[in-house]
């Protein structure tokens, strides 16, 4: 199984640890509502170093990733990121990922249980542009989110952080080389941090030293569901389209060919992700029936919210505040339906300041 | 770490037994509670219901997943915690006390018998861990 640079670090502050995707990873440290709640009221620390990094070089590069991916990849500046998609010419999403430019090389973020999958893909058509992959298994991504996140990192920076969200810079952090990203899967203002192997339990125990609370995978799932962001392997499976997933935008078909442009252009825009909330605790899992409606795709305590809630697929004209009946073992519990996310972003924006 | 509580009676599935008289005062153990995580959601028998040794007769459930309740010694329902049903996260503070779940008239002392003593119990998990 593999592991990441910080497994001592996690071992030593008593994460219980799971297998995700071959990978030994930390669920929790003291608990997943407090770790939840740490990064809704304060900052949380999360190691993501288990996610796939390749760099894309080559004067073919950007020709490369726009017949590789959904969104137009031209529209980048340097330093800047975008949210995408890999299809297959059927349609079926191989995997979600971020795209960042940096100065002449591209930089893609990949899940990690599609990361073996993911080379592969890109490998397989390369031959045709002037492109050279490398994959970063020498890097690591701290995430650190939460409204107290910026005045934790910004102080620790060489640089004036200028950037704004989906944005990257080089800088020294505490005298470490770093990139740090203004993205984030939790909901809250927050940043990816790019560190290398030797550098990173230093930032690790510095982040923990100045207040962050670590966070494991456990609440990493409750916050983003609470944001109401896909997963593979939840949201996204199948021949899903970004259109259903709410993330249209996404795609541009007017930017030249590219694999998938075919199926999207014909796919119809009948089917859209909802919230459903809940009156007992119940917590509608992945796979539980919504009576009439669909199933759902990802289900959980909001520790928010302090109910359940899940997210499910289904027709784009249902109206928001519907009541519906989902069934867990058996018996039908009432839910509502509501438009997502759950919890607005940057609900803490005050303290971000 | 785990902590055992002494003189009670444990089955395989985590769950512990206090006898008084003839009664049986059933809870998890804090292993399962640790091993749960943050607690949400309990489904429990109701009074009067009538169970039989290793019936499935609830759900506890975390954030994390969700784990049957076996009833470790047959009986009838005399009296169910309201308070954890209302708060579930009593029973990861307070497994083996205020996290208490049912309360049985044992039908059939003999049962005991099946459970695990404390010492064997912690054979048991520390087997486990």
């Amino acid at each position: 199984m593999n592991q990441t640079t910080l497994h001592a670090e996690h071992k030593a502050l008593g994460a219980k640890m799971v297998d995700f995707a071959d990978w030994s990873m930390p669920v929790s440290y003291k608990g997943i509502i407090e770790e939840h709640n740490a990064v809704r009221q304060r900052a949380g620390l999360f190691d993501v170093s288990h996610m796939g990094i390749i760099d894309v070089e080559g004067t073919q590069s950007l020709q490369y990733l726009q017949y590789l991916t959904v969104n137009d990849v031209s529209r980048l500046e340097p330093f800047q990121s975008q949210y995408t998609m890999m299809l297959d010419e059927k349609g079926r999403v191989l995997d979600d990922m971020i795209i960042t430019r940096l100065g002449a090389r591209y930089r893609l973020v990949v899940n990690c249980s599609n990361k073996d999958k993911i080379i592969a893909w890109m490998q397989l058509h390369k031959n045709n542009f002037s492109v050279h992959l490398t994959i970063h298994d020498d890097l690591n991504i701290l995430a650190l989110q939460g409204p107290a996140a910026k005045s934790m990192l910004e102080p620790l920076l060489d640089t004036l952080w200028v950037g704004g969200s989906f944005n990257v810079m080089y800088a020294k952090l505490a005298g470490v080389d770093v990139l740090v990203s203004r993205t984030g899967y939790t909901g809250e203002f927050g940043y990816e941090v790019f560190v290398h192997d030797d550098d990173v339990v230093k930032l690790w125990r510095l982040f923990i030293e100045k207040g962050a609370a670590p966070v494991g995978l456990g609440a990493r799932d409750t916050l983003r569901i609470e944001a109401g962001l896909p997963l593979y392997g939840h949201e996204i499976y199948g021949l899903v389209t970004p259109f259903d997933l709410g993330y249209g935008w996404i795609v541009k078909l007017d930017k030249g060919d590219f694999i998938g442009k075919a199926f999207l252009s014909r796919s119809s825009h009948t089917r859209k992700l909802f919230g459903i909330v809940l009156e007992e605790k119940v917590i509608p899992r992945q796979g539980t029936e919504v009576l009439h409606y669909g199933v759902v795709t990802s289900g959980t305590f909001s520790p928010s919210l302090g109910k359940s809630i899940a997210m499910f697929m289904t027709q784009r004209d249902i109206p928001n505040d519907r009541h519906v009946s989902v069934k867990v073992r058996d018996k039908a519990y009432d839910a509502t339906i509501i438009k997502l996310p759950f919890i607005k972003k940057g609900i803490n924006k005050d303290a971000t300041v | 770490m785990t902590l055992i509580a002494p003189n009670l009676f444990y089955s395989d599935e985590h769950e512990w037994v206090r006898v008084e008289g003839n009664n049986a005062i059933i809870g998890i153990t804090d292993y399962a509670q640790d091993a749960l995580g943050d607690i949400v959601f309990i489904e429990l028998p109701v009074i009067g219901d009538d169970c039989t040794q290793m019936d499935q007769v609830g759900v506890i459930e975390s954030v994390k997943t969700v784990s049957n309740l076996y009833i470790p010694v047959s009986g009838r329902v005399v009296e169910v915690n309201e308070a954890v049903l209302e708060n579930p996260s009593i029973v990861n503070s307070s497994p083996y006390d205020e996290g208490w779940l049912l309360k049985l008239d044992i039908y059939e002392p003999a049962e005991l018998e099946d459970l695990k003593s404390s010492e064997e119990y912690e054979e048991l998990i520390s087997e486990e861990e």
